[in-house]
């Protein structure tokens, strides 16, 4: 009987060090503590061998002979020296190499100071060079897409950037043109460099040859202090770092998450820091670019700056008089804030106000009592499954790492994806079956697909592109559905009815529900959704977004509670402003937008990288978000003002802090909160699944090569490192609970 | 050559003396030059002196004396040709040739071609000699016959070839280049 290996042994520099037979050196290697310096290897995509740097002296039957470690897979009893003199002659060898061509652009380069290049100059480079000759010279830099900029002369031809792009993103608009030490990196003659995924090969790019817009000359990597945090820009919670400078936000990098993002962000998630600081301080509130940076209340027909007493008061007097009738007063919105401010939200709906007319989402999702019921899969679940079946919109536009997931998956043999094409997908060239859907017939659809039979002829289907997704679907075992709306204009129960009978002809098949808004699935989680209470516990009623705007329109419902800009992001905004002219408005946001031409009372908010809490992903996955810098003006965190305004309103609910609020939601949910709070660099923990410890990788395995200057901004944390921890406001409230008149300047 | 062309000839039963002087063959070098060095297999090949005439054209003897017939195209150099020159052109070549993937063979080439230029064309220094044939050595380790290479494909370790021997076999030639700041065969 033959066994199979499930370990070997390699020597590294004399040492015996264990690995899984078929792992490539380079990582064995630094697993042993032993950094072999690299430029194109990258963890995330398939190794090329191409820059030479990591040649190392492997053992083989003619001898100690040179070897790129990471294009060598490790097989037992390989012997290896990464240090002998032969070894490291090669490696000074080809850093000098590298070196000949590299402009002395230093102290004018974005990457100085966390650049690769400059390190492993100083750890594994020859002291001085010897190149006299004339350096190539290129137009230096050239824009390659609206974001991203290139200069060719610090290119090293590493190409990570033109394999990320083919490799993981599947685009073609950049790559390798010439031949010789001529060779550059060249755009698509037809397409400029406008992937959404481009800011990676930023991230990437082990010299300053690519640059983006938004950051270059904005910072010194030794001044930027950073934090890692989750992006709530869609809900695949993609985990990151954000950078800052004093208080000013500079950049956004991808940490490696193994569960959900592999390091990768898409440009939505890293380019919007903008949004933040209002693009530079617009002010105008009905813009939606500009923050509010001061509680406002209507008088005399417009919006006038008050204190938080005064706008609070009000606020509470607005709801108080409309929640005196059944169903006066409703909440819409949510879907952005922190499952902490959610819950508090929750609670002041339904503890303070008593209401159930609560939706985070504003008519563009699914009905979560029915989808959110389905067998849950999480993305490494789609991403194993043998099948994928996607009934959704183009996860590439919606939930863009998500798709990058996906493609990694389904790019690999073993891996089918059965296409209900409700319109264009990036996924489409992947599909193995595609069967074309119509809006308004998904479930007509499913059900042809599944009942044996004719189908009826009104659908068009393909007699043989049915038999094989039939087949490939089998009982449903291995088969995760992706699923969100498809199509704005459809009415949603048209997905749910297919879904629905998915789980029932599939009783093994999972699903990955594929809500698309920031955090709209801890939203709901926390009890933001009509019919669901906080920890999705049935309750009777309630209306969804929809109803509550027909019932202002009505006058049955008299006043409404928005948090965030309603009128900016639903579906039907003509029919929105009609209900919110009627009614009394008040809004919670920290931007500003079209809802506020129609408010009352705005309350102003802490947005995304000002506020502490917790975000639950698509997958139910929990992670933290940190804060990075200070909320402008008076805008305070979301459960601040939710406490507030219950306390306006008669009520404690005994939240005055994040972490307070944490360990209420967490009691009263069971979903995991406080400890991902304290743990927040951790990869998170998605509810009801064991909470495996996970290394922690580094940033970017490559800025690590053994010496600080990768560590001090923080960018070198290796797996095993604790990062000083988490800081957020002990209390989210910096001002005075017993006088809320007092301004942030009086009270300090 | 007198009669330059593609000939067929047994393999090991000649040697390239043969192929260079026999008339039926090469038929001698015009003017009757001396043969001041030639290149048994291509120009990825190692170079040998006239004192190697006499070896039979076969893979194991070419091999066994560090060089290589492969190809078998046998480029003959008399003495009216500047050696430098030569070399650089060769270097040269390949560093066109490189696909550019690999760190050695994209920048060793572009660098050493530019270095052999510049000592060919006046801006030769002595130390030059042995950064060239320091370079040849991180491209190529141990400049040893087979080569070692830290490159990709074997693109790499022919760069040195030229290089290597022309320093190795004609070092004056080399000082000379330095000496005059130029080449003495201008
Ligand atoms: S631009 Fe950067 S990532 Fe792309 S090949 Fe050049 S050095 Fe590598
Ligand atoms: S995919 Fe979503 S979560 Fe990830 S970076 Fe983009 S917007 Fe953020
Ligand atoms: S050695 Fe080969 S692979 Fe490397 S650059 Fe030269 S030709 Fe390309
Ligand atoms: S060749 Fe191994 S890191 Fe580039």
């Amino acid at each position: 009987m033959t066994e199979t290996r499930t370990s070997v042994t390699v020597t590294v520099n004399g040492r015996a060090v264990e690995a899984a037979p078929g792992e490539l050196l380079i990582d064995v290697a630094e697993r042993a503590g032993t950094y072999i310096p690299r430029f194109c290897y990258h963890p995330r995509m398939e190794p090329v061998g191409m820059c030479r740097m990591c040649l190392v002296e492997v053992e083989g039957p003619r001898g100690a002979t040179l070897q790129p470690a990471c294009y060598q897979h490790v097989n037992d009893g390989m012997v290896v020296t990464t240090d002998s003199p032969k070894a490291k002659k090669a490696q000074e060898g080809v850093l000098e190499f590298l070196l000949a061509n590299h402009p002395l652009d230093c102290p004018v380069c974005d990457k100085g100071g966390e650049c690769p290049l400059q390190d492993q100059t100083l750890t594994h480079g020859p002291g001085e060079t010897r190149f006299v000759e004339e350096k190539r010279h290129f137009v230096k830099p050239i824009e390659i897409g609206p974001l991203v900029l290139l200069d060719r002369e610090r290119c090293i031809q590493c190409a990570r950037c033109t394999r990320f792009a083919a490799e993981v993103a599947g685009d073609t608009e950049i790559a390798f043109a010439g031949r010789g030490d001529l060779i550059e990196v060249a755009p698509s003659p037809e397409h400029p460099f406008t992937s959404v995924f481009s800011g990676n090969t930023v991230q990437i790019c082990p010299v300053g040859a690519l640059t983006a817009k938004p950051y270059r000359f904005a910072a010194r990597p030794w001044d930027l202090d950073q934090v890692e945090s989750t992006c709530t820009q869609c809900a695949v919670g993609c985990r990151l770092a954000v950078q800052s400078s004093g208080d000013r936000l500079t950049r956004v990098l991808g940490v490696d998450s193994d569960p959900v993002n592999h390091g990768w962000l898409c440009d939505k998630g890293r380019f919007t820091l903008d949004a933040v600081d209002g693009h530079g301080g617009l002010s105008d509130p009905l813009d939606p670019r500009a923050r509010i940076t001061s509680p406002l209340v209507r008088r005399d027909g417009t919006l006038v700056e008050a204190t938080w007493g005064e706008a609070l008061a009000r606020a509470a007097e607005l709801l108080r008089a409309a929640g005196e009738a059944d169903g006066g007063v409703g909440v819409i919105g949510g879907a952005a804030l922190t499952n902490e401010s959610a819950y508090a939200w929750a609670r002041v709906a339904r503890e303070v106000l008593g209401t159930e007319h609560v939706d985070a989402q504003y008519g563009d999702g699914l009905d979560p009592r029915r989808v959110l019921a389905l067998p849950g899969a999480t993305i490494d679940d789609a991403c194993a499954a043998r099948v994928v079946l996607t009934l959704c919109g183009d996860p590439r536009e919606e939930l863009p790492v998500l798709f990058l997931r996906l493609r990694g998956a389904l790019v690999r043999p073993g891996h089918d994806l059965v296409e209900l094409a409700v319109g264009p997908s990036a996924l489409h060239p992947l599909a193995t079956v595609s069967i074309p859907v119509r809006p308004g017939e998904a479930h007509r659809v499913v059900d042809a697909l599944l009942d044996e039979g004719r189908a009826p002829a009104d659908l068009a289907l393909d007699d043989d592109a049915r038999e094989r997704a039939r087949r490939l679907l089998g009982d449903g075992e291995g088969v995760v559905v992706v699923a969100g709306r498809t199509n704005l204009a459809e009415d949603p129960s048209v997905v749910e009815r297919a879904l629905t009978r998915l789980a029932d002809a599939l009783p093994r098949a999972r699903f990955l529900v594929a809500l698309r808004r920031g955090n709209v699935r801890g939203a709901i989680d926390a009890g933001l959704a009509p019919g669901l209470r906080p920890g999705r516990v049935l309750a009777a009623g309630g209306r969804d977004t929809r109803a509550q705007l027909a019932a202002l329109r009505e006058g049955v419902q008299r006043a409404v509670l928005v948090l965030g800009d309603l009128v900016g992001n639903v579906i039907d905004r003509p029919g929105a402003e009609a209900a919110l002219e009627r009614a009394d408005v008040v809004v919670v946001t920290g931007h500003g937008g079209a809802t506020l031409a129609h408010a009352d009372v705005v309350l102003p908010a802490a947005v995304q990288h000002e506020r502490a809490g917790t975000v639950t992903n698509l997958e139910g996955r929990v992670t933290a978000v940190v804060p990075k810098v200070v909320a402008p003006g008076a805008a305070w965190p979301d459960v601040a003002i939710a406490a507030e305004l219950a306390r306006a309103l008669g009520a404690d609910l005994a939240m005055d802090s994040v972490v307070e609020a944490a360990r209420a939601y967490e009691s009263a949910t069971g979903y995991p909160a406080l400890s991902v709070l304290l743990d927040s660099t951790s990869e998170g923990r998605v509810a009801g699944s064991p909470s495996a410890p996970v290394a922690r990788r580094p940033l970017d395995p490559m800025a690590f090569p053994g010496i600080r200057s990768a560590e001090w901004v923080g960018l070198g944390e290796s797996a095993g490192d604790r990062s000083p921890p988490p800081r957020w406001p002990t209390s989210p409230r910096p001002r005075c609970p017993r006088c809320p008149d007092a301004t942030p300047t009086a009270s300090r | 050559m007198n009669r330059p062309g593609v000939y067929e000839v047994e393999m090991v039963k000649n040697t390239f003396r043969d192929l260079i002087y026999d008339p039926a063959f090469g038929g001698g070098v015009p003017g009757d030059r001396p043969v001041k060095a030639f290149i048994p297999g291509g120009v990825s090949a190692p170079w040998f002196g006239p004192d190697q005439l006499d070896l039979p054209l076969g893979q194991d003897e070419v091999g066994g004396q560090g060089s290589m017939l492969r190809s078998g195209s046998v480029v003959v150099l008399d003495d009216t040709t500047c050696l430098v020159r030569a070399a650089w052109r060769i270097t040269k070549f390949f560093s066109r040739e490189s696909c550019g993937q690999c760190t050695p063979c994209r920048e060793g080439s572009g660098w050493i071609e530019r270095a052999m230029y510049r000592l060919e064309h006046g801006g030769g220094r002595v130390e030059d000699l042995e950064l060239l044939l320091d370079l040849c050595d991180n491209i190529a380790p141990g400049l040893t016959w087979p080569p070692q290479q830290t490159t990709i494909c074997v693109l790499g370790p022919s760069i040195p070839s030229s290089v290597h021997a022309a320093i190795e076999m004609f070092k004056g030639e080399f000082l000379a280049h330095v000496d005059k700041q130029g080449c003495p065969f201008d």
